[in-house]
């Protein structure tokens, strides 16, 4: 095994991803910790080596232990040199029961304002999700609309991307979130969404777990966008 | 994912110990190789084969190629960083002696590889398709040209000659610098010994020994023009020109180099300007900023920082020279960001106050009630920095919140168990003038800790935090002796001792007439000069700039009748005497088994009574010269076992006339030291 995921509660009140070294010839990039105030439930065993990747896309050649099994269809995935992976995942179930979905949206802005009262009967239920900096804000919330919470995923953002959050380490968050909310789609709008190699990537292993993505600029109406589902 | 940014790919190739028909035919491969616009060579030869294929290497210059000329005994580090730092290209592929490769390969790189996801990269061996382990691959690999420069390349260090490869590869991983990107169609051969001929066990505890990730900090032989900034030392300043000139020589008189200065003015009235730009040195920039408070000119420090890393800096304080230096070697695969201790010192009288801050300052915050690291003893990456910022509503305790916030967002602090700086007591310091706001922000730094966790993780941090210690400083039990030769110099008057080549190193402080005393030892017979001391009243603190400018940091200095070393010499004594004695100790605490009887002779013997001792081992004479005062004794030294009749005679002729005298050498300890320097007082 090079590389182990792990998730645990601290006493401080967070929750935190990390990624280990399983050999001291490999490498995990820094920060090695994703980390979100509140603690959360466990995701779906397929969910964890989409976070992982999202996290370090920079390994995308090694063998990972998850924490739990991933399914053979996931697993095929991450193997799949057509996406520019090579991630062979420690343990696979060949059983795996997939995620529960539900018509649901989680809705991100890169502005950090959640929305409110796109919820007034039909249609998808939305939930607003807004990503503070842990540097900043302490703490998470819960309405029936809209989930705040802190988390140092604006260190994943690369220097030079200052200014825009990074859409793959927000996407990180939310999937922490879908399984509670039994979500199908993400929409995300305003961020700076990477490569086209980045995107395929990212819907593909998304699709495999049962979520759309949908990306948006903040010139385009996210409400337009939420409203047509 | 990759982004579509083509490399400029730098093949570096060590060739120094090829001979000269081995380094044509590289030539010819590097022909073929280099052919394409997107690749260079950077290749380092020794200056003898360099004769041989002096042609071909010309040829190679006059197409932008890079060629290095090595002394022919330098070690391979040594080479590969020289041609590494020269070469132009954004990616390195580094090859090393003996090695041979398809010569299409570093063209295939500059057309496979993307740089922004390639951190380096292991090429296999032989065209074996497994992963290949650390220490069977040390033939070539790849990686990117400001991470290699970042590390500071290879270990140049002996006991890493064998291992620097490997070493190299796991650094880069502790830094998070490897992507683990390999690519199986590209083949490299190898035509030395592999490095796993050396045990598995023993290249792993080699490498395991240092855990640090940083190499070369105080010796590297990359040219400083070509050396990346390591560290950003931020001054944020506000009136304060009486002290900035100290706080900024403390900076400079660094152990380690790549370093920049950077003062943001808030808005000074008071000359702090001129008192920058007075130092001639490109390292340290000045900006002004309208007096918008500590925090925003901290802030614009970081915006403007160049260094990978920032160390903190007040303009009142004063550095430790090797404070940078300790912060760098601490951090390891675990720690991104060092703290350590301090000394405060009053302004007036210079008494010294030592504070230790508890180690563990980390998500147990709870544990250490609104206290955080020593602000002047951080090293932060700069882009942490950057990304959480001080708050500038606060303008006082911003230390506090900044190394919480920075903890909260997973920053993983290690104390370097090392006094970083002396700190200034004086009237206008902040404590001083805002204590009010700084009890302040303490409190709600601590309240900040305490909000998210619930009453069971509160416990729980409290009793791990119980286990925090305040760690050993060293220096602690003397602060005089350990810190005293920093202080301003209105507190300290200064003695510089000086060993070896005295007349070029005190050239370099440019006051050649300011050598006070002055202790040479020569051979009798050859005049070989075996030791030279020298001792310069009166050091200040730009004199210990302009040394460290000019490469020299190996003297030691005295305050008070107490010695502290600036690098690596002993205690000294100033008088001639003093110096005569202090110098006798020495040779006898490092004497061998084969020298066990040593004589001296005051006033030194006559050429007769020399010659009758010629068989000795050692026979030189010491001559010291201090405020007017000459001090002449002649060593030498025996093994009694091997003694002829004729010198023993000598000796006790001498002896009984009082012209000789039998020192105790010391090699069992304190005690024969002691016998020693009893006997060495009746001089």
């Amino acid at each position: 095994m090079a590389y182990k995921v792990t998730r645990g509660r601290h006493a401080d009140g967070t929750s935190r991803f990390a990624l280990e070294r399983g050999t001291m010839t490999e490498v995990v990039p820094v920060p090695r910790e994703l980390i979100l105030d509140g603690h959360c439930s466990d995701p779906h065993p397929d969910v964890v080596p989409v976070i992982t990747w999202l996290c370090w896309p920079q390994v995308e050649s090694a063998t990972i232990a998850y924490g739990s099994a991933v399914s053979s269809e996931m697993a095929a995935l991450l193997s799949d040199p057509s996406l520019g992976l090579g991630i062979k995942p420690y343990s696979v179930a060949h059983n795996l029961e997939p995620r529960q979905t539900a018509p649901s949206i989680i809705a991100l802005d890169s502005r950090g304002k959640p929305g409110r009262g796109r919820n007034d009967g039909g249609g998808a239920r939305v939930t607003f999700l807004d990503v503070r900096p842990i540097h900043e804000w302490r703490g998470r919330m819960l309405s029936t609309d809209s989930i705040v919470v802190s988390s140092n995923a604006y260190t994943f953002a690369p220097p030079e991307d200052t200014g825009s959050r990074s859409l793959a380490s927000t996407l990180a968050v939310a999937l922490h979130f879908v399984d509670d909310l039994r979500a199908d789609t993400i929409v995300a709008a305003g961020f700076s969404a990477g490569s086209a190699e980045w995107q395929l990537c990212a819907r593909t292993l998304l699709a495999r777990i049962g979520i759309e993505l949908k990306l948006t600029h903040h010139d385009t109406d996210l409400w337009q966008e939420l409203t047509i589902q | 994912m990759r982004d579509a940014i083509r490399p400029r790919v730098s093949l570096v190739i060590d060739g120094t110990t090829m001979a000269p028909e081995g380094l044509r035919g590289l030539l010819d491969m590097v022909e073929a190789a280099a052919t394409e616009a997107t690749v260079d060579l950077s290749l380092a030869v020794s200056i003898d084969a360099a004769d041989e294929a002096g042609e071909a290497l010309k040829s190679l210059e006059d197409r932008g190629h890079t060629v290095s000329y090595m002394h022919v005994a330098c070690a391979k580090a040594v080479a590969l960083n020289t041609a590494a730092a020269r070469a132009r290209g954004d990616v390195l592929l580094i090859v090393e002696t003996g090695t041979e490769f398809e010569p299409a390969l570093a063209q295939r790189l500059a057309d496979e590889l993307q740089v922004s996801v390639l951190s380096w990269m292991w090429l296999p061996l032989g065209g074996e398709s497994s992963d290949p382990s650390f220490y069977t691959d040390a033939a070539a690999l790849v990686v990117r040209r400001d991470h290699f420069m970042r590390i500071r390349g290879y270990d140049e260090r002996p006991q890493m000659a064998e291992v620097i490869s490997p070493d190299l590869r796991v650094r880069l991983g502790r830094a998070g610098l490897a992507g683990g990107y390999r690519t199986p169609r590209l083949r490299i051969f190898t035509a030395e010994p592999s490095p796993a001929v050396l045990a598995k066990s023993e290249v792993q505890k080699r490498i395991s020994q240092d855990a640090s990730i940083y190499r070369n900090l105080t010796s590297w032989s990359v040219p400083q023009s070509s050396r990346p900034v390591l560290v950003s030392v931020a001054i944020a300043t506000r009136n304060r020109a009486e002290f900035l000139a100290d706080s900024i020589n403390s900076v400079l008189n660094q152990t380690m180099d790549d370093l920049e200065i950077v003062v943001v003015d808030d808005g000074s009235t008071d000359g702090t300007k001129q008192v920058v730009e007075s130092f001639d040195d490109p390292r340290v920039r000045y900006f002004y900023q309208a007096s918008r408070g500590i925090s925003a000119a901290r802030n614009l420090a970081a915006d403007v920082s160049r260094g990978h890393f920032t160390a903190v800096h007040d303009d009142d304080d004063i550095m430790l020279p090797d404070r940078l230096e300790v912060s760098l070697r601490v951090l390891t695969e675990d720690h991104d960001a060092s703290y350590g201790s301090w000394v405060n010192f009053d302004n007036e009288s210079g008494a010294m106050i030592l504070h230790v801050i508890r180690d563990g300052f980390d998500s147990d915050l709870v544990a250490f009630n609104g206290q955080g690291p020593g602000h002047s003893t951080w090293l932060v990456p700069t882009g942490l920095m950057q990304q959480t910022r001080y708050d500038e509503t606060y303008t006082a305790s911003v230390d506090h919140n900044l190394a919480t916030r920075l903890a909260w967002a997973g920053c993983r602090w290690v104390h370097s168990e090392r006094v970083a700086y002396l700190r200034r007591m004086h009237a206008t310091q902040v404590s001083a003038v805002d204590g009010g706001n700084q009890k302040i922000g303490h409190v709600l730094t601590r309240f900040g800790n305490e909000f998210v966790a619930s009453e069971a993780g509160r416990s729980e941090m409290k009793a791990a935090g119980a286990g925090h210690k305040n760690p050993t400083v060293p220096g602690r039990d003397d602060l005089l002796a350990a810190f005293g030769p920093w202080l301003p110099d209105h507190l300290v008057t200064r003695t510089a001792v000086f060993r070896g080549n005295v007349s070029n190193k005190v050239m370099k402080l440019a006051r050649y007439s300011a050598v006070d005393a002055v202790l040479t030892d020569r051979d009798l017979g050859s005049r070989r000069l075996l030791a030279e001391i020298g001792v310069v009243h009166g050091i200040t603190w730009a004199d210990m700039v302009r040394l460290r400018s000019r490469g020299e940091m190996s003297y030691s200095l005295v305050v008070g009748g107490v010695e502290k070393s600036n690098g690596s010499s002993e205690p000294e004594r100033t008088g001639a005497s003093e110096m005569v004695r202090h110098h006798l100790e020495s040779l006898l605490s490092g004497v061998g088994q084969q020298e066990n009887l040593w004589l001296a002779a005051l006033g030194g013997l006559a050429v007769a009574e020399q010659e009758a001792l010629a068989p000795a081992q050692r026979r030189s004479r010491v001559v010291a010269a201090s405020d007017g005062a000459r001090v002449i004794v002649d060593v030498f030294s025996f093994n009694v076992q091997s003694l002829t009749p004729q010198v023993s005679s000598a000796i006790k002729e001498l002896v009984s006339a009082g012209k000789l005298v039998v020192m105790d050498p010391a090699p069992n300890g304190e005690e024969a030291a002691h016998r020693t320097a009893t006997r060495l007082r009746r001089f």
